[in-house]
């Protein structure tokens, strides 16, 4: 009986982080990442993009490149969010997960896993196409030497997630968490039955 | 049934890469608003096309550009996005794989695909109950689902992103000429593109090879022209006169998205003053952007016999010019002399008869 509650416990802690994380990743995921500055102007989260350069709308291959390949990671943190609510609810109404609900969130949770790859790609792509926004653009010609203004970067707390390995050491152990706490209920409730 | 019906839907948008009569792909850039819009749906068949028509060309299989011909040659086509500022590089005609003949909005083909996924839930709702429900199906279902989402949406997006970016007008400033103007100023003609001179912060003026330097007045005289003034005239004289080296300029300006540090060599040509006789009339015109004296003798008489001698010493403003009416003599002569490059040069023109 005791052994079931600390189980009912790990299952709330874990999807509720699952919730948590997956709701901030999804926030920053729509929310401006890099404010530009200077005569290229403009924002860029991983979504979408509005940038005016040198008096001119700009559009990126790359940066809608990266907004369509982000769909994978919306769809996947998505998934959990409903799979950790579900599971939450399940937990506090009826007293346990129901097997459906307990399967979809370790399912969901392991989709993390391809969406982790994605979401590297995403980051390369947009720190490629940012460094190419940021450069240096004066240069020599006949008329002397052109100096054109900086490019400014402010990088903003939605950028945070996606800096280093951060996004890695929120989710993995949530990956970690639901499989293990998953694949021990189901474990546990197969043997209460046979 | 659906299992038929999604093999076929999946041939068509692997068409490309197999290269079917058919292909259907998703926009997923913005360069082709507002006629095409990220989500929908081209529909392409291998069919001859001309200028004006949307195309598909691939530059591999798995990378897919939908874009307007504007331009066709023996060898290449020429593409542009219809939101894209320039046109894109020059591709082999090859890589043109098909012409676009329907267009599926977003908005027409959304709304059918969630109907269709809800549907199917319903009438398969009794596979999804409890009792039916093996352990790992629900996970099998879950991940498996994903991992095809996956897999399509990797394909219909473009694989590979180029260098090249959808248009970026770096502006540029190129020198298209200088000039010395009627007064002495001296005029700095620019080729701009994107970007427009604001204001002049700093100007001098120097001759080529010494270290004075003097201040200059400059300022915008329109988006592409700066003029030079107050020029000292004693560095025209200098120039011209002596054969100096050439004009310095040194210019600094605001431009439009930044700034323009530019140097320039002025060449002023010393030119001999231009003399004509037209109807008695002496015409001396300096051409020259500093004043010219020009001694001028004159001989005139109404009757064969001795001559009236007269001597002028003119001193002709910059680009500026005297006439000297010698009709009302029967013969009239005009000697002209001045300094040209270091010699005296001597003219005598018969003016009358």
């Amino acid at each position: 009986m005791k052994n079931h509650k600390r189980i009912k416990v790990a299952i709330m802690l874990t999807s509720s982080y699952g919730v948590i994380v997956n709701v901030a990743l999804l926030f920053a995921m729509f929310a401006p990442m890099y404010v530009l500055s200077g005569p290229i102007n403009g924002f860029v989260s991983v979504v979408t993009y509005s940038i005016r350069a040198f008096g001119r709308n700009y559009y990126s291959p790359a940066l809608d490149m990266a907004s369509f390949l982000s769909v994978i990671v919306i769809t996947s943190s998505t998934l959990n969010v409903a799979a950790g609510l579900a599971t939450t609810y399940l937990v506090l109404r009826k007293g346990k997960p129901s097997l459906t609900a307990l399967e979809a969130l370790m399912a969901s949770a392991l989709t993390l896993l391809i969406s982790l790859g994605t979401l590297s790609a995403i980051r390369r792509i947009v720190a490629y196409e940012l460094s190419y926004l940021t450069k240096n653009y004066s240069y020599s010609s006949s008329a002397g030497n052109v100096i054109i203004e900086g490019v400014h970067l402010t990088p903003l707390p939605a950028s945070i997630i996606f800096r280093g390995m951060t996004y890695a050491l929120i989710t993995v152990p949530y990956v970690i968490a639901a499989t293990a706490v998953c694949t021990y209920f189901m474990r546990s409730t197969q043997k209460g039955n046979a | 049934m659906g299992a038929v019906l999604l093999a076929i839907i999946m041939l068509l948008f692997i068409g490309r890469v197999v290269g079917f009569p058919v292909a259907v792909i998703i926009v997923s850039g913005r360069s082709m608003e507002p006629t095409l819009e990220v989500g929908d749906i081209v529909v392409g068949v291998k069919s001859a096309y001309s200028v004006g028509d949307i195309v598909i060309w691939c530059a591999s299989p798995t990378y897919c550009v939908v874009h307007r011909v504007i331009e066709i040659s023996n060898r290449t086509v020429v593409t542009k996005g219809d939101n894209n500022p320039s046109p894109d590089p020059p591709i082999p005609r090859s890589l043109v794989k098909y012409r676009v003949v329907t267009v599926i909005r977003r908005w027409e083909w959304l709304p059918f695909v969630g109907a269709g996924l809800l549907i199917y839930a319903y009438v398969n709702r009794d596979y999804f109950r409890k009792k039916n429900v093996r352990p790992g199906d629900i996970a099998s279902l879950v991940l498996v689902s994903f991992i095809v989402f996956n897999a399509t949406v990797a394909l219909l997006a473009p694989t590979y992103y180029s260098i090249r970016s959808g248009g970026l007008a770096v502006p540029h400033v190129a020198l298209k000429g200088t000039s010395i103007l009627r007064d002495g100023s001296i005029l700095i003609t620019l080729n701009v593109y994107n970007t427009k001179l604001i204001k002049v912060t700093s100007c001098f003026v120097w001759i080529y090879g010494e270290k004075r330097r003097f201040r200059c007045d400059a300022s915008v005289e329109s988006p592409t022209q700066i003029i030079v003034k107050d020029i000292p005239l004693n560095l025209l004289v200098e120039t011209l006169r002596e054969g100096k080296g050439p004009l310095l300029v040194s210019v600094e300006a605001n431009i439009l998205f930044g700034r323009l540090r530019g140097t320039y060599y002025i060449y002023p040509s010393w030119k001999e003053p231009a003399i004509k006789v037209l109807n008695g009339t002496v015409t001396i015109t300096n051409p020259n952007p500093i004043p010219l004296t020009v001694n001028v003798t004159t001989y005139t008489a109404n009757k064969p016999g001795p001559t009236n001698t007269t001597f002028k010493k003119i001193t002709l403003p910059p680009w500026g010019s005297v006439k000297l009416d010698l009709s009302h003599y029967k013969y009239a002569y005009v000697q002209v002399r001045y300094v040209f490059r270091g010699k005296v040069i001597n003219k005598q023109l018969r003016v009358r008869p």
